[in-house]
């Protein structure tokens, strides 16, 4: 797990960002907080677990899908601040995100 | 798609508890394809990672056993570990049998997982039938 401080926040903000406007072809100026990932970007699940192996990666976590899938299952993600904050739940707390109120 | 029927093409010993599908486009794979080590752990198992290697076309396999997993999710309607939900070598069987070992599995009483494949140029979709033994 890894300390959470604004600059990695931060980081994890930009990654966040970056990510979709790459897959989604779409000016990163377009994204807000707000955008919804299925109904604005024509995101998926397989673009939301993409991103989620190179945070993994990045921050060299442990956390099993089934915990995410459980996770998401009582707080969805459905736009960008959402998964800013399930990323960041993620990296701060690992699989014992399942029992943090985020 | 075709008609499918668990007791006259996969195995009459079992009833169908759940059916789930999934359609990907191939294309989508190809970039995890340029990876030298397992591009999704969290997706694939390494035994399926290897197996990608050896099929003919890596983005092909890795996108028909995304399609299987994401299929499973559907019929089974819980979260589970995608990469114990496995996809063996892809042959010209109708019917492959998904390997599980997600206890979520057991839990929910399947015996068995048939998953049959529809590869057509550009893109994979797949049916999976969840079953118990009677």
């Amino acid at each position: 797990m890894t300390e959470m401080t604004s600059e990695v926040k931060k980081n994890i903000r930009t990654m966040v960002y970056e990510y979709f406007s790459g897959e989604c072809d779409i000016d990163i100026k377009d994204i807000t907080d707000a955008t919804n990932i299925i109904e604005d970007l024509e995101g998926d699940s397989l673009m939301l677990l993409s991103l989620l192996e190179q945070v993994r990666k990045k921050y060299g976590l442990s956390v099993e899908l089934k915990t995410l899938g459980k996770h998401l299952m009582k707080k969805p993600a459905e736009t960008i601040g959402q998964v800013i904050a399930l990323t960041i739940g993620i990296v701060e707390h690992g699989d014992n995100i399942i029992n943090i109120e985020l | 798609m075709e008609t499918i029927s668990l007791t006259l093409n996969c195995d009459s010993s079992c009833k169908i508890v759940a059916c789930g599908i999934d359609t990907e486009s191939i294309s989508r794979f190809l970039p995890f394809c340029r990876q030298s080590i397992n591009p999704m752990p969290m997706v694939y198992s390494s035994y399926e990672y290897r197996l990608s290697l050896h099929h003919k076309n890596p983005a092909v396999f890795l996108c028909a056993a995304f399609c299987c997993k994401e299929a499973v999710f559907k019929a089974l309607q819980k979260p589970y570990n995608f990469n114990t939900c496995v996809l063996g070598e892809i042959t010209e069987n109708k019917y492959h049998q998904l390997q599980v070992s997600d206890p979520v599995f057991k839990e929910a009483n399947i015996d068995k997982i048939f998953a049959r494949l529809f590869l057509a140029p550009g893109e994979c979709s797949v049916c999976v039938l969840l079953a118990c033994k009677h």
